[in-house]
């Protein structure tokens, strides 16, 4: 149940709103989460067919595993495109200022507000932490 | 600096926030049950991330960017755990990937000019359309 509730807030969070508003925006490309697209990437991850095969939507534990996939590659993405945003070259992507800003800065303070209170209420978290 | 760097900054600084925020959610998650055996495949959540993990390498191709949650202790926080609920290198710093790296990787073909896996005909920004033979 926890499980569901953490995963509904982080679907609520408009920042794609925040980029679209910013940066002009582009056609959402074409995406594939279907659960056999999310199948294979664990197929691939283990070299061999998994049977049955891994249904991301079939419980919570396998939700999360499948949510896993994704957020650590998006984090790196940010922390290389950095140092890009200096080079005049990208220039033509570059937005003007705008107040949306505000927004994101207190979407990423509740985030980690949010990680405090989880770490605070899973206190079993730490246990053998230290081994 | 000029005011539209500076913004850039900021939407790529709030971004990395919230990103960090969900995966380190979903890390704290699975880290309390890395010992669950995943049915059926017999398999726990430790192996699963960690596979996941090396995969992501693999197709990144660009060296060890990327960990599950079970390490060996070497690789651990300043060498002294294996449990690994963040990701990052030696200084604790999240590791950092090109757009090419993030391409061959969300696409599943490890080439940042052949679509596929999340993004059937490849992405649509200007970045992503320039590694695409065949952009419309």
């Amino acid at each position: 149940m926890t499980g569901k509730i953490i995963i509904s807030q982080l679907l609520l969070y408009p920042n794609c709103r925040a980029i679209r508003s910013a940066v002009e925006g582009f056609p959402r490309p074409l995406l594939n989460l279907s659960a056999a697209s999310f199948g294979k990437v664990m197929d691939e991850a283990f070299g061999k067919r998994l049977v049955p095969t891994f249904d991301p939507y079939a419980n919570t534990l396998n939700f999360y595993l499948a949510s896993y996939v994704i957020p650590y590659v998006g984090l790196t993405g940010y922390v290389g495109i950095s140092p890009l945003l200096q080079n005049p070259s990208f220039k033509r992507v570059n937005p003007k200022p705008k107040p949306k800003l505000i927004s994101l800065y207190i979407c990423e303070l509740s985030v980690s507000h949010m990680c405090m209170h989880i770490l605070h209420f899973h206190g079993s978290l730490w246990q053998g932490f230290w081994e | 600096m000029h005011a539209h760097i500076a913004f850039s900054w900021q939407l790529v600084a709030g971004l990395l926030g919230v990103e960090s925020g969900q995966d380190a959610v979903i890390r704290a998650f699975l880290y309390e049950r890395k010992e669950e055996v995943v049915k059926p495949y017999g398999v726990t959540v430790g192996e699963f991330t960690d596979r996941i993990s090396k995969l992501r390498n693999k197709l990144g191709n660009e060296g060890l960017k990327d960990e599950g949650l079970v390490v060996r202790r070497a690789k651990g926080a300043e060498g002294r755990v294996n449990g690994n609920i963040l990701a990052g290198d030696k200084f604790s710093l999240a590791y950092s990937r090109s757009a090419e790296e993030i391409l061959r990787i969300v696409y599943g073909t490890g080439d940042e000019h052949v679509p596929g896996g999340f993004y059937p005909v490849g992405g649509k920004g200007d970045i992503a359309r320039s590694f695409l033979k065949h952009t419309s």
